[in-house]
C-alpha cells in the first residue's frame, strides 16, 4: 500500500480519528524523542500486560524514552491498526508482546516496510513457570532459560533494555528446566528496528 | 572483505563476493544492497523445522525496475553468484522470504509495486511483483470498480504475482490462480526480457485477454521454477455478481467426508457451485474461532478424539465444515439454493447462512475470502500450538470420497505418531482436491522441531508410495519433493535450466531444479 492509500485506510477505519487531544500531545512528545521505543502489549493476554508494564518500569529506570500502548488481539489482526502502530514507531524501535498469530502479522508487516526484527523471544507457560527462548540475528544459537512466573518478567525486560542500550546482555545462567510440551499458554515478544 | 560477513554463496570466495557487492551498489545505490546481519534478519525468518542457518542469505538487494534487474543479472553472471527472487516474501509455511539455499542473495522485488493497469471493461489487471492483495483491493474500492479477485488466506500481506508463480489457490470462482493469469513479463538469466502469449508481439493490445499467443505456451515453465524473474503479470478479475450467497454446511462425523465429497463433486463440476469448495476439519476451525488448545489438552502428544468432539460440542463446530457460495442473480441463486438445501438434507448436514453466521469470526473470514476480501483471519492457526513452527503438507487427491478418507486417516496416523494434531482441510478444485495440512509445532523446542522434520518426511514418502504427490512444497523439502516425481521430469527440467540459465544463478535448488 502506498502512503496515500495507507492514510485513506486509516481515516476510513477511524484509527487516526480516534486519537484524543491529550494522547496526541503525548504522541507529539514521543515522536520528537530520539532513540525512542514504542511498547505494544496485547490487552487480552495477562502476561503480555505484565511484561509491557515491566518493560516500562525498566526503561524508565534506565532513562530510555518510551511509550506504552495496548491493543486487543482483534485489533492486532487488522492491517490498518498494525500499520498505524508501525507508523507511530517510524524511525525508532518497537517492542511487541503478543500471541503467536499477532506476532507473525506484526513482524511481517514491519518487514514489508523495511523493519528488521532483531530480537525475538518465545515464552511458554507451565505450572508456575515460564520458559523463555530468545533468538537474535547476532546470536549463533538461541538462549533458553526458565524462571518462576512470580519473577515478574524482570530478566526478560532486562534483556530488551540491554539490546536497546546497544549492549546484548549476557546469556542468563539459569538452566532450561522449562515446562513440558503442551504448556498451557504461549506468547512472543520481539524488538524491531523500524 | 567485509569483516562482518558471516555467510557466502557456496563456492564463492569472499574477495569475489565483495567485488560483486561493490558493483551491485553502483547499480542500485548503497541503500538498496543490504549486508548488515540485522537488516538481513527478515530474510532469514522461517517457520520450517530446520536451522535458520540453512537458509541464511549472504545479502539482499531491492531493485526498482526491470532495467536494474537486467544490470544486476549481468554482474551475477560475471561472478556466478546465485540470487533468490521474492515478490512480497510472504510464502509463510513454505519458506517465507528466505533463500532456498544458504548464501544466495535475496532479490526483494517489493519496490516494484505498481498496479500498471486495470481495465474495467475487460476485467483485467496488470501488476508488478510487489503489489499486495490489500493494495489491489484498496485500488478497486477507491475507484468504485465492481470487480473481485481471488486471494489466498494470508491475503492482506501477500501478493497476486508471487502467489500465482507458486501456483497458489484462492476461494472465489477464479480460485485456481495460474489458470486466471494472462500474460507474464519475465527477465531471463541473460537479461533478455520475454513477454509471454500475445505480449511477445510489438504493439499488441491483447496481452491480458488471450493467453496462448502462437507456438508453444511458455507461461507454465516460469511457475514453481527458476527459469526467469517474473516482473509483470496479467490477471483476470471477476465482475462482482449481483447476488452472492455464501454458506457453510456442518457435518458431525469425521467419516462424513466420504458422502460430502461425493455429493458436492457433481455440483462443482457442473458449476452449480462455481468456487473452490473448502471442507475444513474441526481443528482448522477451532484456532480461528478462537478456541485455545490448552483448554482441552495440556499434556504431550496429539490431542485426543474425545477432546476434539468436546470442542465441536462446546463451540458449535462441525467435524467437517463445508464452505462454498452461489454467485449469480437472485433468480439463479434462488434456484440453485434449492439444490444446496436438498444436498445438505440428504447428507445430514446443517446449513449456516451468512445471516445466521453473524458474530462468528471463523465463518466471517471464510465468507470474506469467498468474495476476495483480504483478511488475516487464518493466522489464528499459529496460536494453536504456539512457538512459531508451521509447514504445509499439501498432497493432491481425486475428488472422490473414498480417496479423501484414506488420505485423512493416513495423515492423522502419521501426525499422531509424532505427537502432532491433524489440522487439515480439503480445497476442491474441479475434479481434484488440494488436501492442505498445517503441521504446527513449537519451533523453540528442539525435540518438537526434530519430530516435525521427521513427520513431514514420513508424510511425504508414505503418500508418494501411494501415488499421491504434493502440489507445492516448502523450500527445505524441495529436493525431496522433486524426487518423488521421477527422473525423466527432473532430467527435462535440468536441460531447460542449462539452456536458460547456464551459470545456474537463478535460485538454484528451487523446486529441486539446479545444475
Amino acid at each position: 500500500m502506498d502512503r496515500r492509500n495507507f492514510i485513506g485506510t486509516l481515516l476510513a477505519s477511524g484509527v487516526l480519528g480516534a486519537t484524543l487531544p491529550a494522547a496526541r500531545a503525548a504522541d507529539d512528545l514521543f515522536l520528537a524523542g530520539a532513540n525512542r521505543v514504542l511498547i505494544v502489549g496485547q490487552s487480552d493476554q495477562p502476561y503480555a500486560l505484565e511484561l509491557t508494564a515491566q518493560l516500562g518500569r525498566v526503561f524508565t529506570a534506565a532513562g530510555i524514552p518510551h511509550m506504552q500502548v495496548v491493543a486487543g488481539g482483534t485489533e492486532l489482526a487488522q492491517v490498518a491498526h498494525v500499520i498505524a502502530l508501525l507508523e507511530k514507531a517510524r524511525g525508532g524501535r518497537v517492542i511487541g508482546v503478543m500471541d503467536d498469530a499477532a506476532a507473525v502479522i506484526f513482524q511481517e508487516l514491519a518487514a514489508a516496510r523495511g523493519g528488521a526484527c532483531v530480537l525475538s523471544t518465545h515464552h511458554r507457560f507451565g505450572a508456575g513457570a515460564v520458559r523463555h527462548c530468545c533468538t537474535s540475528a547476532t546470536l549463533e544459537a538461541g538462549i533458553v532459560w526458565s524462571e518462576p512466573i512470580s519473577a515478574q518478567a524482570g530478566r526478560i525486560a532486562g534483556v530488551y533494555a540491554g539490546a536497546i542500550g546497544g549492549r546484548q546482555r549476557a546469556a542468563p545462567t539459569v538452566p532450561a528446566t522449562g515446562p513440558a510440551d503442551g504448556g498451557p499458554a504461549s506468547l512472543v515478544s520481539f524488538l524491531i528496528n523500524t | 572483505m567485509n569483516a562482518k560477513r558471516k555467510t557466502l554463496p557456496k563456492g564463492i570466495a569472499a574477495g569475489e563476493f565483495d567485488k560483486a557487492i561493490k558493483e551491485l551498489k553502483k547499480i542500485l545505490g548503497n541503500e538498496n544492497v543490504l549486508e548488515d546481519e540485522l537488516r538481513l534478519a527478515p530474510y532469514n525468518k522461517i517457520m520450517m523445522p530446520v536451522p535458520n542457518d540453512q537458509h541464511a542469505p549472504s545479502a539482499a538487494i531491492t531493485p526498482a525496475s526491470v532495467e536494474e534487474i537486467q544490470a544486476v543479472l549481468k554482474v551475477l553472471n560475471k561472478y556466478k553468484i546465485p540470487v533468490y527472487p521474492i515478490s512480497t516474501g510472504k510464502n509463510l509455511g513454505y519458506g517465507s522470504a528466505a533463500p532456498v539455499q544458504r548464501g544466495q542473495i535475496v532479490m526483494d522485488l517489493r519496490r516494484m509495486n505498481k498496479i500498471i493497469e486495470v481495465d474495467p471493461d475487460l476485467c483485467t489487471a496488470l501488476v508488478e511483483p510487489g503489489v499486495t492483495y490489500q493494495q489491489l483491493y484498496d485500488y478497486l474500492q477507491e475507484r468504485k470498480l465492481p470487480l473481485w479477485f481471488s486471494c489466498p488466506a494470508p491475503s492482506a500481506i501477500a501478493g497476486p504475482l508471487g502467489n500465482m508463480v507458486d501456483r497458489g489457490v484462492g476461494y472465489t470462482p477464479y480460485g485456481e490462480h495460474f489458470l486466471f493469469s494472462c500474460g507474464m513479463e519475465v527477465v531471463l538469466a541473460n537479461s533478455e526480457v520475454l513477454r509471454t502469449g500475445m505480449g511477445a508481439m510489438p504493439n499488441s493490445n491483447t496481452w491480458q485477454v488471450f493467453k496462448w499467443g502462437y507456438g508453444p505456451t511458455l507461461d507454465g515453465i516460469f511457475t514453481q521454477s527458476n527459469y526467469g524473474i517474473v516482473t509483470k503479470m496479467g490477471m483476470w478479475l471477476m465482475p462482482a455478481p449481483p447476488d452472492f450467497r455464501p454458506f457453510c454446511i456442518q457435518y458431525p462425523n469425521e467419516a462424513d467426508i466420504t458422502k460430502i465429497v461425493d455429493a458436492l463433486r457433481p455440483l462443482r463440476i457442473a458449476m452449480v457451485i462455481p468456487n473452490a469448495v473448502v471442507i475444513a476439519h474441526t481443528l482448522w476451525e477451532a484456532p480461528c474461532t478462537p478456541v485455545k488448545r490448552a483448554d482441552y489438552h495440556t499434556g504431550p502428544g496429539a490431542i485426543s478424539d474425545a477432546a476434539v468432539s468436546k470442542i465441536q460440542k462446546d463451540h458449535n463446530i462441525g467435524a467437517w465444515n463445508v464452505y462454498a457460495g452461489l454467485y449469480g442473480t437472485k433468480e439463479t441463486n434462488d434456484a440453485n439454493w434449492k439444490i444446496i438445501e436438498a444436498v445438505a438434507a440428504g447428507t445430514g448436514g446443517k446449513i449456516i447462512t451468512e445471516e445466521q453466521s453473524k458474530g462468528s469470526q471463523a465463518l466471517q473470514y471464510r465468507f470474506d475470502l469467498m468474495k476476495g476480501k483480504p483478511n488475516l483471519g487464518e493466522f489464528g492457526l499459529y496460536n494453536w500450538r504456539g512457538g512459531g513452527g508451521s509447514i504445509w503438507f499439501a498432497p493432491v487427491s481425486q475428488a472422490k470420497g473414498s480417496e479423501t478418507l484414506k488420505q485423512m486417516k493416513t495423515a492423522k496416523d502419521i501426525l499422531g505418531k509424532y505427537g502432532f494434531d491433524y489440522v487439515g482441510e480439503f480445497i476442491v478444485g474441479w475434479r481434484d482436491m488440494h488436501h492442505v495440512i498445517d503441521l504446527l509445532f513449537d519451533r523453540s523446542d528442539d525435540d518438537q522441531t526434530k519430530k516435525a522434520y521427521a513427520c513431514y518426511d514420513e508424510l511425504l514418502h508414505t503418500f508418494a508410495k501411494e501415488g499421491y504427490g504434493v502440489y507445492r512444497s516448502n523450500t527445505a523439502f524441495a529436493e525431496k519433493v522433486a524426487a518423488t516425481y521421477g527422473p525423466v521430469k527432473r532430467s527435462v527440467e535440468k536441460k531447460l535450466k542449462k539452456a536458460l540459465d547456464p551459470n545456474n544463478i537463478l535460485a538454484p535448488g528451487r523446486c529441486g531444479i539446479s545444475l
